[in-house]
């Protein structure tokens, strides 16, 4: 019976020395945004570009982390109260051949990706600006979209 | 336009690392014309925030980040509320006088020469 439990013990352990091993090895230890400012393949190509959001009285700002963009590439539609951006980090030069690589973290791929603002907007005034490698998309509110202020009564 | 200047020893960047900047961007190292490229992804940095200095074979990438945002936050996925740093050892086959950078739409390519006396010579061979 004891055997048993430190047998156990020893295969948990050896499961720790495993997981940091690998751990090493995988993208997790390496300071943000190091692994998401690059494009990464399967799944987390779907989290690319990253964006944030904000708002003002007039306005929504959707402000996308993707350095080294073709812009005539790049495509912006909004649908309802979605936004959708496509477009592609643009690869290394085409004739460098894999061998020639030393590292390669940044990688690149086309990209699509859809979120919904919550807020209606005025798709005709849609503006866009890319600059220093962050795309910066302003959305007017319609008027229903904007917050309107309500006085109520207290009696 | 976009070119980077690349100062060369008179900085001193001899710490491993900055403890301020906690951004590491991710590069790709490849050979090219006769040399290494180095291409860094450095997203809201522009060309002046950008520094790219060369001390005792360490090659030092540091960029500031000049994003101003507008409105107030309201959903986040990334910050850049810091500084990108990320340090390389020269190999001495590298031309460290040649060195020159360029910044275009958030992306820094460091272009590192070989020297003349590391590339290879084609010795003719004569038969008489």
């Amino acid at each position: 019976m004891l055997g048993t439990i430190d047998a156990i013990r020893e295969l948990q352990a050896l499961r720790r020395e495993v997981e940091r091993a690998l751990e090493d090895f995988s993208l997790g230890e390496w300071t943000f945004p190091f692994s998401r400012v690059s494009f990464l393949p399967g799944l987390a190509g779907y989290a690319y570009p990253l964006m944030n959001i904000r708002e003002d009285g007039n306005n929504m700002y959707v402000e996308a982390l993707a350095p080294g963009l073709d812009k005539e590439n790049l495509e912006i539609s909004v649908m309802g109260d979605s936004l959708r951006i496509a477009g592609e980090k643009m690869p290394v030069r085409g004739d460098i051949t894999p061998e020639a690589y030393h590292r390669s973290e940044r990688s690149a791929a086309k990209f699509v990706r859809t979120i919904d603002l919550n807020t209606e907007v005025d798709r005709d005034k849609v503006s866009a600006d890319y600059h220093n490698g962050i795309l910066l998309i302003t959305l007017p509110k319609s008027e229903k979209g904007k917050a309107k202020q309500i006085t109520v009564k207290v009696d | 336009m976009n070119e980077v200047s690349v100062s060369k020893g008179e900085r001193g960047v001899s710490a491993t690392r900055d403890e301020t900047c906690s951004l590491v961007p991710p590069v790709d190292i490849f050979e090219h014309e006769g040399g290494l490229a180095v291409l860094a992804d450095l997203p809201g940095v522009d060309r002046d925030g950008v520094s790219v200095g060369v001390d005792n074979d360490l090659l030092t990438i540091k960029g500031n980040v000049s994003y101003e945002p507008k409105g107030d936050l309201i959903h986040r996925e990334w910050d850049l509320a810091s500084c990108y740093f990320r340090q390389f050892r020269l190999s001495e086959r590298i031309d460290q006088e040649k060195i020159s950078a360029e910044m275009r739409e958030g992306v820094l390519t460091v272009r590192l020469p070989e020297s003349e006396q590391a590339k290879p010579k084609r010795i003719e061979v004569k038969t008489s």
